[in-house]
């Protein structure tokens, strides 16, 4: 019963965590730059959608690590292939994990206070990271698959 | 013109811009008076702090003492010598 509840709450953290940032990088941003001149920055739009998915993103990565750990817990892995298979979803959460916090400290701060021509060379690179933070979340997910 | 002395409270990735100064004496005695001197002495603070039409980014917070600008008259507040002005930012991104 525990191990469901676990199973439930890792995959809807996923997708909450994955389906942000798919929203973010392959949706809105596209969308947003097209709302305002070349030489601009949406950010009005761009900022404000950070302030709303800051929270959602954060329970996620709180849920999936939990979740994650418990699961683990109680369906230790045992064979070399699920050890291997666990070895690359931790790893590529913790890839996650480290490019959203990076942006949280370091790319957001600088973003909010930037001229426009900064801000587009800020989230470009922002961009790269979020691209890669989905790809390791679609390894991780399937990873997760091949385990359970 | 009427001088005015500050205390400036703002955060480091602000700091970088105004050389991390920590108080300004200025012409002037309103918020518009004190962004003004800062973007005339370092540039680009006005396009940092403003939209396009004039009003504060809606994520940046700027406080005069513990009072939020924007529930005082915006950037026409009156500062008085010795006041600390602060600058905060809107927890965001991910």
């Amino acid at each position: 019963m525990l191990k469901i509840f676990l199973l439930n709450v890792h995959l809807i953290a996923t997708i909450v965590w994955v389906g942000a940032v798919f929203m973010g990088t392959f949706i809105d941003w596209p969308a947003a730059k097209k709302t305002v001149k070349e030489d601009e920055f949406p950010f009005r739009f761009i900022v404000g959608q950070g302030s709303r998915v800051f929270y959602s993103v954060y329970t996620g990565i709180f849920l999936i690590w939990s979740s994650g750990i418990g699961l683990v817990i109680l369906h230790p892995p045992q064979t070399p292939r699920e050890i291997l298979m666990l070895v690359g979803k931790v790893l590529a959460l913790t890839f996650m994990t480290g490019f959203t916090m990076y942006g949280t400290f370091f790319t957001w701060p600088k973003l909010q206070l930037a001229t426009h021509k900064e801000a587009h060379q800020l989230y470009e690179n922002y961009m790269k990271r979020a691209m890669a933070t989905f790809t390791f979340g679609l390894i991780a997910a399937v990873l997760g698959l091949w385990i359970y | 013109m009427e001088k005015t002395h500050v205390k400036i409270k703002f955060p480091n990735q602000f700091g970088q811009y105004i050389s991390y100064i920590d108080n300004l004496e200025f012409e002037g005695t309103k918020i518009d008076d004190f962004i003004n001197t800062l973007d005339g002495i370092y540039g680009d603070i006005k396009e940092r702090i403003f939209e396009s039409d004039g009003r504060v980014r809606p994520y940046i917070n700027l406080f005069l003492g513990s009072k939020n600008i924007e529930s005082l008259e915006g950037i026409h507040t009156k500062i008085n010598n010795g006041d600390t002005i602060a600058l905060l930012l809107s927890r965001a991104g991910g």
